[in-house]
């Protein structure tokens, strides 16, 4: 049995990997500008697949690491993916055994939303630049490229959360 | 322990997602509120990590990723195409006639004795590391930073324009804040009629807008706009930002809204100049006052008027003790205050 070191010591590799992919390979290949979110994708397959509390820590260490790296204020981040994260994993017993489409299908809808927080916090935060421009194409990108890529994300996600391939949901 | 004190375990994950938006409120509000402190070293930091990462995945992924812009960006590329194709036709035209003109005006500059201060600054090229890490970027980052003498708020350009300032610098990397940000704005001057505004950005893909600008002076649109350059501005004068594309006069509050195209082109930018252009220091405000005296005010009469040196100049003329003037020092105000003068100047 794996200790608590042990399972940060891999989610973190799984978030820094996601980071360096993101700003390296992922910002290369854009739709109209706009960009898919790597980290985002992780934390709400965290919720789905390891429930509200996993969701809720892996979705703040996600947000936090892309604090790091974006220009909106330090927190902003964090703040909407571990909700998001907590909200994945609260709504997903009702599709985690489901089948991987329901499961990449609920996966970008949670994005999309994820999305939707963000510019909802920056709207009372009063950044003009994240509710300025076109935001609904933000959220369809984001949610359609989460759903596709969601069947790749989860195998090392559930690597991370010491989940057997065959009992989606529950720990090893 | 935790179900004897009414935190079961399902209660458990809601007081952890409280105890994570706290944090996260509380960083949010340590970084609204601070300038320059913790927070922005970590991310200059993490931006000197991750550049030399950023450089080489562009380095190799530019070809694919240009590939897939043409892909996803075809028809947007064909019209940026075509309207390059009839600039080119219109800048063929007039090449030779501001070739005339360039060379009249370096020998009127040489007949001055006068210096062409843009031309003349030092400048850094900068290679734009064109992907964006997140959707909502309102910066551009360059491979270039302190170590290159890159500072805050230094203007930046491409050959055609202004495109923005530097906002953040590590030692190797720099973001710059384009001219579109909402939170841009910059002392501009319309070349024409020669009256001075502010240019606000706002947003992306947006033109400039010059509140302010009186009613009774005549602009014309393809007006040239460029930086007015005051005390104290963070940019030269003379720095070319745009032209104007509309006005709207505003009869109630007396001012037209002047509407100015970023001269520019801010998408797909590839190398950019940062120009190392450092404000002059405004002018100290000097207390000379001994305090057994208290200071009177001397309205300049018009024989001070009359003399030789003007406000500038009356402002360090050895005045009777106790008396104080003002006086417009190089577009600043300063106060200067004398008391017993006992040689200090």
């Amino acid at each position: 049995m794996m200790s608590a070191a042990g399972r940060v010591a891999r989610f973190t590799v799984l978030i820094g990997a996601a980071l360096l992919l993101q700003v390296s390979l992922v910002a290369q290949f854009s739709v109209g500008g706009r960009i898919g979110d790597l980290l985002l994708l992780l934390a709400v397959s965290a919720g789905v697949n390891g429930g509200p509390e996993r969701g809720a820590l892996i979705g703040a260490a996600c947000g936090l690491a892309s604090d790091l790296v974006v220009q909106t204020p330090f927190g902003m981040s964090m703040l909407s993916t571990a909700v998001i994260g907590y909200a994945a994993g609260a709504a997903s017993y009702r599709f985690v055994d489901g089948g991987v489409v329901l499961r990449s299908l609920a996966v970008g809808l949670l994005s999309a939303s994820g999305v939707g927080l963000f510019v909802v916090f920056g709207w009372l935060l009063q950044l003009t630049y994240v509710t300025e421009g076109n935001v609904a194409l933000v959220v369809a990108l984001i949610g359609i490229s989460s759903a596709a890529f969601n069947p790749l994300v989860e195998r090392p996600v559930r690597w991370g959360l010491l989940i057997r391939p065959n009992f989606a949901g529950s720990p090893a | 322990m935790a179900a004897r004190m009414g935190y079961g375990p399902r209660r458990r994950p809601r007081i952890r997602l409280l105890l994570l938006v706290a944090t996260a409120a509380v960083l949010i509000t340590i970084d609204l509120r601070s300038d320059g402190g913790v927070l922005t070293s970590v991310r200059n930091a993490v931006l000197d990590v991750l550049g030399p990462v950023r450089s080489a995945a562009e380095w190799v992924g530019r070809p694919i990723g240009d590939g897939w812009n043409g892909i996803t960006n075809y028809d947007e590329l064909a019209a940026e195409n075509a309207d390059l194709r009839a600039q080119l036709a219109e800048i063929e035209s007039s090449r030779l006639q501001l070739a005339e003109i360039e060379r009249q005006r370096q020998e009127l500059l040489a007949l001055l004795g006068a210096r062409d201060t843009v031309a003349d600054l030092p400048r850094v090229t900068a290679r734009v590391i064109d992907a964006p890490v997140s959707n909502f970027e309102r910066t551009v980052e360059l491979d270039r930073g302190a170590r290159d003498g890159v500072q805050l708020g230094m203007p930046v350009e491409t050959g055609a324009g202004l495109i923005g300032r530097v906002v953040q610098v590590s030692a190797t990397r720099s973001r710059v804040e384009l001219l579109t940000d909402p939170n841009f704005d910059v002392g501009v001057r319309l070349v024409r009629s020669g009256d001075d505004g502010n240019a606000e950005g706002q947003g992306r893909g947006r033109d400039l807008e010059i509140g302010f600008i009186e009613l009774d002076t005549v602009v014309i649109p393809g007006e040239t706009v460029v930086t007015s350059g005051f005390q104290g501005s963070t940019f030269p004068s003379g720095l070319l930002v745009g032209t104007v594309v509309a006005v709207e006069p505003r009869a109630v509050q007396g001012t037209q809204r002047v509407t100015v195209r970023p001269a520019a082109k801010l998408d797909r930018l590839r190398w950019v100049s940062v120009i190392l252009f450092e404000p002059a220091a405004p002018e100290p405000v000097v207390v000379d006052r001994t305090p057994e005296q208290l200071p009177t005010t001397t309205v300049p009469t018009d024989t001070d008027a009359d003399t030789d040196e003007g406000a500038a100049g009356r402002a360090d003329t050895p005045l009777p003790n106790g008396s104080a003037t003002m006086g417009l020092v190089n577009g600043s105000v300063t106060q200067r205050r004398t008391g017993r003068r006992s040689g200090r100047r």
